[in-house]
């Protein structure tokens, strides 16, 4: 039973997850490695779960930090490989915007050079997190998150100006 | 391309990934999540073994020791075997102590990072030393577990004992150093720089 209800949020939030794991490792086979992390680390915080902050700052918290202790540069394996040869995620092929999906690579490729804890803010800042809400899971000052916000965005204007 | 234009393309790509993106429910269902959960607490499990063991040698070479209080060339070693032990038995109580204290699922992003390197380079640095002491803990322990265990005199053949000291001693503290420097260094090297990385990040500037 509770497992079946773990997985109804797992799958209600996949978006979330599938975002992080894209972001901290762009290789696929060692991005299930993380993916099994993440949902390991979730399902063990689950009993502990009271509902106090919201479910998406909770899976963030977790799945950030997860990804965070397990980021390689090279996104090779920290442990053991992992027994799964399928993504628990997948995206099957469907009309998409060319336009969108070429912007989104860029976007990809400019997390992918950001340090692990800028990705996360970037991350939340991507999905409208208040400055409020970033600061409290990443646990720094709200001043400190709408600093790092400008500095992010005057690098990321530059590095833009190149596509 | 503005940095607003990829933003809202992200919003886009969000909402189509809430449309089409699906998740292999069977695969999660067969997932073995709580024997998974048990390997994660191997460390923790494992430091509390240590713990145990380590308390079972404590009493075990200082009643011996004890024992044979009068025989000085037992005894001596005997407690200095003791007081190593004590040592490794603190190191592995200090570990306990560090992980039952993280909040893994509380703790904000900044917070568990900083605890988990923290507890990261207290292993690090506390598996240096023991290394080092090891050496010592085995000669320390060979006279007074020879003559307890086999009723044995180690001393009868002194230049057999030399030698196994100057082999051990020999072997060990090359070899140790070795694993120090190009492991142990390596690693404290990599999780100093993540902390420094961690107070660099929470600095307002």
């Amino acid at each position: 039973m509770e497992k079946e209800k773990f997985i109804e949020i797992v799958t209600t939030h996949q978006n979330l997850l599938f975002k992080i794991c894209n972001s901290y490792c762009s290789n696929s086979d060692y991005r299930k490695d993380l993916e099994q992390e993440i949902l390991l680390q979730l399902w063990n915080s689950f009993v502990s779960f009271d509902g106090r902050v919201k479910i998406t700052t909770w899976i963030y918290r977790i799945a950030l930090n997860t990804a965070i202790a397990h980021y390689r540069k090279d996104c090779k394996r920290v442990d053991k490989p992992v027994d799964i040869d399928n993504s628990v995620f997948f995206l099957p092929d469907f009309e998409y915007d060319s336009q969108i999906d070429e912007k989104i690579a860029i976007l990809y490729k400019l997390i992918e050079k950001m340090s692990r804890l800028d990705k996360a803010l970037m991350l939340l800042y991507l999905d409208n997190y208040k400055h409020k809400e970033i600061a409290s899971i990443l646990g720094i000052s709200e001043s400190n998150v709408a600093t790092k916000i400008g500095r992010i965005k005057e690098s990321l204007k530059e590095q833009i100006s190149n596509y | 391309m503005e940095l607003e234009d990829l933003k809202q393309a992200w919003s886009q790509y969000d909402k189509n990934l809430k449309q089409n993106l699906k998740t292999n429910q069977e695969l999660l269902r067969n997932m073995n999540l709580d024997k998974s959960k048990r390997e994660m607490q191997k460390p923790l499990i494992y430091e509390i073994i240590s713990v145990v063991i380590l308390f079972l040698t404590v009493v075990f070479f200082f009643g011996f020791s004890l024992r044979f209080i009068s025989e000085v060339k037992f005894s001596i070693p005997g407690f200095t075997g003791v007081l190593l032990v004590i040592m490794y038995l603190t190191f592995a109580i200090l570990k306990v102590n560090r992980f039952v204290k993280i909040e893994y699922y509380k703790s904000s992003i900044i917070t568990l990072q900083k605890d988990l390197n923290m507890l990261k380079t207290l292993i690090l640095r506390l598996r240096k030393i023991e290394l080092y002491l090891l050496p010592l803990l085995i000669i320390s322990i060979l006279p007074i577990a020879f003559k307890a265990i086999h009723n044995i005199d180690i001393y009868n053949n002194v230049k057999l004992f030399l030698l196994e000291v100057v082999f051990i001693l020999g072997i060990s503290y090359p070899v140790g150093f070795w694993i120090n420097k190009h492991l142990y260094d390596n690693k404290i090297k990599d999780v100093k720089s993540f902390l420094e990385e961690i107070d660099n990040f929470e600095k307002e500037n």
